[in-house]
């Protein structure tokens, strides 16, 4: 049984070939739209991930970075200190601004951070160095080469003109890259001595930050306190509750176009042996045996396709990382998990069509022809 | 595309013609239209394909155009001819601009020809409604001076520091209405107004009184822009403008909404041709499934074709129509399918807009004719290199 579908399907290579590509490009269509949701997610809270802090307080009713403002008094650094477990309390402030060169301007997330204690700055510098004087900036590598400028070179941002002391990596997101000041010059330049934006608490060893959080939002008043993990989750939900009813329809056409695809395929390929099923049928081969050779048909012609889409997928995602490292293309198990799981309900209903067709199959009418 | 079927149709009906001895095409057989129409479940199928792909390449294109366009709503319906911004920054979506509120309105209000000068703070946040996280553009504006929704389905403006106006799209979906109470930035706020026009897939508009969103942010002698109405019989307005507010820049309002499009345009370019492209791809490949099938089917009939003297060029022209006329059927599907499904999103998800305008139906049928082509190669090159006297013998 095995050889006789896998022949039918394999017998004309350019139909096999242009089929596959069918389903492969229609399964592509939703690996690649997960695949930017899932990579601007992984950018987006590259920041929240990489700081090290244990626990981010925020202002009141601000539960995220990203599309969000967050504005709370210094003292809150104090109080926040003062909490049973907690380590250090590092203030950053935070906006969203152009960074200017002569050659252009790059949107970015402006960061004053306070250098001298390494928390809330830079990750992964690749060049130069993340410890700042006054009027001094660390700018994302790939903005930086897109702007023109490198070490040494000047840019302006908040108004004013910087030098550019170090070149960071990861730090380049779909909406904006991400520039580092010192906090005093942030303060400075956007008159605002007293306040942060958010708060970056370290817990002693062995504390646990869910345990940590708890403890400073119950002595803390008028603030957001979460952990890292939280965090991530709710700048993650922000993505995801946008995208959801886009990724719903372009979810919806990738399974019906491949639905077709794979329909066509195994129909055209039933069809063009129409003459061999009624010999089969004639020799005494049951329905429900000639059933199994179609629907086998439709799963190998889906595996294929499906094969090919997850390859094509990583392909372009590897050539978007060297082109455009702004559009991340992220394939996660859950996505191919979604594309198999979509690609056996296609199997199952493509065989449908022709499953009637050779049911109905009257041998005597095949040899009449 | 017309033209193409045209050349196509002339080179089948010389054939067909001079194989019959006929001089005035009388009894011209359609080999094309026969071979395409045969098996029409079939037809069927890879129209259906063809016009889901063109159906999302015109989504597509549509959802970028109406998202530009409800993203520069709120700057195409605000009376003012400039804005005044901090230093650098030249968007109003994604940038934060934050200039002093008091000494930027004197010194505009005391430029010759300048009739208003209205402050505007504003700065997205992400509120949480019905569990869902939802992105909105926060605007904080004066209600005597203006920058407040344009229009109101119902209700009215801020007035007090609690009122809030919500876009009715927004407060629908979330079973919000006037007199309902919400929390946003930690502050609990009545909604008291319902806009419309205010909302896009990404974010909605919220309005609420200037000195409030200050409060919110902790800067309460700040402003994000200082939007400006000139007197149109006054010139040189912006010059005196920039010479008044040198830590400051001034944009023209259509400067801004280009800046905001650009951005946007910026963001989703990539992703959104990839999509493009897939598209096309799917719709190329099932249409040369289609015909590819159809012509290996009828191999003996090419043969016989070619061995009474058919040329390939008749041959190929043959193939291209068949190619050209299943695109053509699924074009046109894919049209009712994208005003169909236009109709359903405005009625069901009122926050996407999709703007399906000529220009897009005449790139699409672009990428329905290179489709059609791509589509016809593979069946042309068979058909091309068949060897009749093989074909007889098999």
């Amino acid at each position: 049984m095995v050889s006789v579908a896998r022949r039918n399907l394999f017998q004309d290579k350019v139909r096999l070939l242009v089929s596959t590509g069918g389903v492969a490009f229609a399964l592509l269509l939703i690996l690649a739209l997960d695949g930017v949701v899932e990579g601007s997610l992984t950018q987006i809270t590259a920041y929240i991930t990489n700081t090290g802090a244990d626990v981010y307080v925020a202002q009141s009713g601000v539960r995220t970075m990203h599309m969000s403002a967050s504005a709370l008094p210094l003292t809150a650094a104090d109080e926040v200190s003062a909490v049973d477990g907690v380590e250090s309390v590092t203030p950053i402030l935070y906006t969203t601004n152009p960074v200017e060169s002569e050659e252009g301007r790059s949107l970015a997330y402006i960061i004053g951070f306070h250098s001298e204690l390494g928390i809330g700055g830079p990750w992964d510098v690749v060049e130069g160095s993340a410890d700042l004087s006054p009027g001094e900036v660390v700018f994302d590598a790939t903005a930086a080469r897109r702007l023109g400028v490198g070490v040494g070179d000047q840019v302006s941002l908040l108004g004013r003109s910087f030098v550019i002391r170090g070149l960071s990596s990861g730090t380049f997101t779909i909406t904006n890259s991400v520039a580092f000041i010192r906090f005093d010059d942030f303060a400075r330049l956007r008159d605002l001595p007293r306040t942060a934006s958010y708060l970056l608490v370290s817990l002693e060893p062995g504390i646990d930050p869910a345990v940590g959080a708890r403890a400073i939002q119950a002595r803390v008043p008028e603030i957001e306190a979460m952990t890292r993990g939280e965090f991530e989750a709710e700048e993650g939900r922000v993505v995801r509750d946008m995208t959801a009813q886009i990724m719903v329809v372009m979810n919806g056409a990738g399974f019906v176009i491949g639905l077709i695809a794979v329909a066509l395929t195994i129909y055209t390929a039933t069809l063009a042996k129409i003459g061999e099923y009624g010999v089969l049928k004639a020799l005494g081969a049951r329905s429900d045996w000639l059933y199994r050779l179609v629907f086998e048909q439709a799963l190998v012609s889906v595996t294929l396709g499906a094969g090919t889409a997850v390859a094509l997928a990583y392909a372009l995602s590897a050539i978007f990382g060297l082109v455009l490292p702004e559009v991340p293309l992220r394939i996660t198990p859950t996505s191919i998990a979604k594309v198999a799981i979509g690609g056996g309900v296609i199997a199952v209903l493509s065989a449908a069509l022709p499953v009637r067709k050779v049911g109905r199959l009257d041998p005597a009418t095949v040899f009449r022809r | 595309m017309r033209s193409l079927f045209a050349v196509c149709k002339k080179e089948e009906r010389d054939f067909v013609k001079n194989a019959a001895g006929s001089r005035d095409g009388a009894g011209v057989v359609p080999l094309a239209r026969r071979n395409l129409l045969r098996d029409r479940t079939r037809l069927l199928i890879s129209v259906s394909g063809v016009a889901l792909s063109v159906f999302l390449v015109l989504l597509l294109g549509g959802f970028e155009k109406g998202m530009f366009r409800q993203i520069t709503a709120y700057l195409d319906n605000t009376p003012a001819d400039y804005y005044v911004a901090q230093v650098g920054v030249e968007n109003l979506q994604g940038s934060t601009s934050i200039i002093p509120r008091e000494d930027t309105l004197q010194r505009a209000r005391e430029v010759e020809g300048v009739i208003s000068a209205a402050p505007v703070l504003a700065q997205h946040s992400v509120i949480e409604l019905d569990g869902e996280k939802v992105p909105t553009f926060m605007i904080g504006y004066e209600p005597t001076e203006g920058g407040g929704p344009w229009k109101l389905s119902r209700g009215r403006g801020v007035e007090a520091a609690d009122d809030v106006v919500l876009d009715r799209v927004l407060a629908r979906r979330h079973g919000l209405d006037l007199g309902d109470e919400l929390e946003i930035m930690g502050r609990s706020f009545r909604v008291v107004g319902l806009s419309d026009e205010t909302t896009s897939w990404m974010l909605s508009l919220v309005f609420m009184r200037h000195d409030t969103a200050a409060a919110l942010r902790q800067a309460p002698e700040a402003t994000s822009f200082v939007l400006i109405g000139v007197d149109p019989g006054s010139e040189g307005v912006l010059d005196r403008l920039h010479g008044a507010l040198p830590n400051a820049d001034v944009l023209t309002r259509q400067e801004l909404a280009a800046n905001d499009i650009a951005y946007l345009g910026g963001i989703f370019a990539a992703p959104l041709q990839v999509m493009v492209f897939i598209s096309l791809a799917v719709g190329a490949l099932l249409v040369g499934l289609t015909i590819y099938s159809a012509t290996v089917e009828r191999v003996r009939e090419y043969g016989v074709l070619k061995a009474m003297g058919m040329r390939n060029r008749a041959l190929y022209a043959i193939v291209i129509r068949q190619a050209l006329g299943a695109t053509t059927l699924g074009f046109l599907g894919g049209i009712v399918l994208v005003v169909t499904a236009g109709r359903v999103i405005e009625t069901q998800w009122p926050q996407f807009l999709v703007v399906v305008g000529w220009s897009s139906i005449l790139s699409a049928a672009g990428g329905a004719l290179a489709m059609a082509l791509i589509a016809a190669v593979l069946p042309a090159r068979y058909v091309g290199s068949l060897d009749p006297a093989q074909v007889f013998r098999r």
